[in-house]
């Protein structure tokens, strides 16, 4: 076997690269990486016993901001991003950007949708054939987000008795 | 020894050394925000389902069991751990550090998947808890309990998916490593897969309390 087919670097397309003089490298001491999985796994227990006590409305935030602070840990020491390319954190920063503006205009119809149903019931006519809004009907009374599924599914069945258009199952009952 | 290592191998179409890490490593970058946005309409569809049946999902996430959620977040949380220090490893020119880090981050990542399709899902299964019209369980509201396990499966069955595309990446980033391509000089593809791979562990660091503790 000739010396240069074991070696590396190894030709590619024809091409081989030239073996020059390695630029610095950034490296981290050991403690830093072994001290973020402390913080991580310190993190993850206060997760679990904050989420085991019923803090109302609460507890999704506090979940998020735990799961956030997390993710910061991880990209900016694990991923580097702190003594990276800032282009870099702005690339990763930009997706959750218009990831946020994906979500905000989704949710500005989903979680309008009852208000506007709710006006065209004043029009139009609803009849089996019309499949209820995927999201639910608001109704006069019910305060805004409240979950309007059971409700609607309720008002279709007393109207029409036997027909069980909108459930997940048809008119079939759920199976055991 | 090769009389190339600890030096760089600038492929030709590079005039320096920084110009190709920089490169290599922003076409990973923007690899992992479609990365972040693919999972992201997922994170959009389960905050709307949500906001819509605050109560089923509520209930539903009692169905699932946190215990083997954690043990799974504290596996892949060491598992990029060990990422990190492959790389540092390499550029320490730890070639022992380098192969260890690494069986442990498979080892771990093979753990993870254990625990999710061995003693995660087919308990789901057998209790009824499928996704939309294979829903089966006797639960208060099975009309919206499939929503939420339709979402649980495919977030966290695409995300199993991605650990398993972790796992031959790093079974074939060891083979460069007993190969003898990782040294001082060049351990980039060590560096890009570990960040292929905290974007796994950061997807799940969401997953986890969504689904298993405030759902």
């Amino acid at each position: 076997m000739s010396h240069e087919s074991h070696d590396y670097p190894k030709p590619f397309l024809g091409l081989t690269p030239r073996a020059v003089e390695a630029p610095h490298t950034h490296v981290l001491p050991k403690w830093i990486y072994f001290s973020v999985l402390g913080a991580l796994l310190f993190l993850t227990v206060v997760t679990v016993a904050t989420a085991q006590i019923n803090l109302g409305v609460f507890n999704l935030p506090l979940a998020m901001l735990i799961a956030g602070t997390k993710a910061t840990l991880v990209a900016s020491i694990f991923m580097h991003l702190y003594w990276d390319h800032k282009f870099n954190l702005l690339l990763f920063m930009s997706s959750l950007l218009f990831l946020s503006i994906f979500v905000v205009i989704t949710m500005l119809d989903t979680q309008a949708r009852g208000m506007v149903d709710h006006q065209r019931e004043n029009f139009l006519p609803r009849d089996e054939k019309v499949e209820l809004a995927p999201g639910g009907v608001m109704h006069p009374g019910q305060p805004f987000g409240a979950t309007t599924w059971d409700a609607n599914h309720e008002k279709f069945q007393a109207k029409h008795p036997g027909h069980d258009a909108g459930s997940a199952h048809g008119a079939q009952p759920a199976a055991h | 020894m090769s009389p190339t290592e600890g030096k760089f191998p600038l492929a030709q179409h590079f005039s320096e050394p920084e110009q190709q890490l920089d490169s290599n490593k922003l076409g990973m970058w923007l690899f992992l925000v479609t990365e972040i946005l693919l999972f992201g309409g997922l994170f959009c569809a389960y905050i709307v389902f949500r906001s819509m049946h605050p109560a089923s999902f509520h209930e539903c996430h009692k169905l699932l069991d946190w215990k083997l959620g954690g043990i799974n977040t504290v596996v892949l949380l060491i598992s990029s751990l060990t990422a990190a220090l492959a790389i540092r490893a390499a550029q320490v020119n730890d070639r022992n550090g380098i192969k260890i880090n690494l069986f442990i981050t498979l080892a771990c990542a093979a753990t993870f998947m254990i625990i999710k399709l061995v003693f995660e899902w087919p308990a789901k299964f057998e209790h009824g808890y499928l996704p939309g019209y294979n829903f089966m369980a006797d639960v208060a509201n099975p009309d919206q309990a499939h929503i939420f396990f339709g979402l649980y499966f495919l977030m966290t069955g695409l995300h199993g998916i991605h650990v398993v595309l972790g796992m031959i990446m790093f079974t074939w980033l060891l083979v460069k490593t007993y190969k003898g391509q990782f040294h001082s000089g060049w351990w980039q593809p060590l560096e890009l897969g570990g960040l292929y791979w905290h974007v796994v562990d950061l997807i799940w660091i969401f997953l986890f309390p969504l689904f298993y503790l405030a759902g």
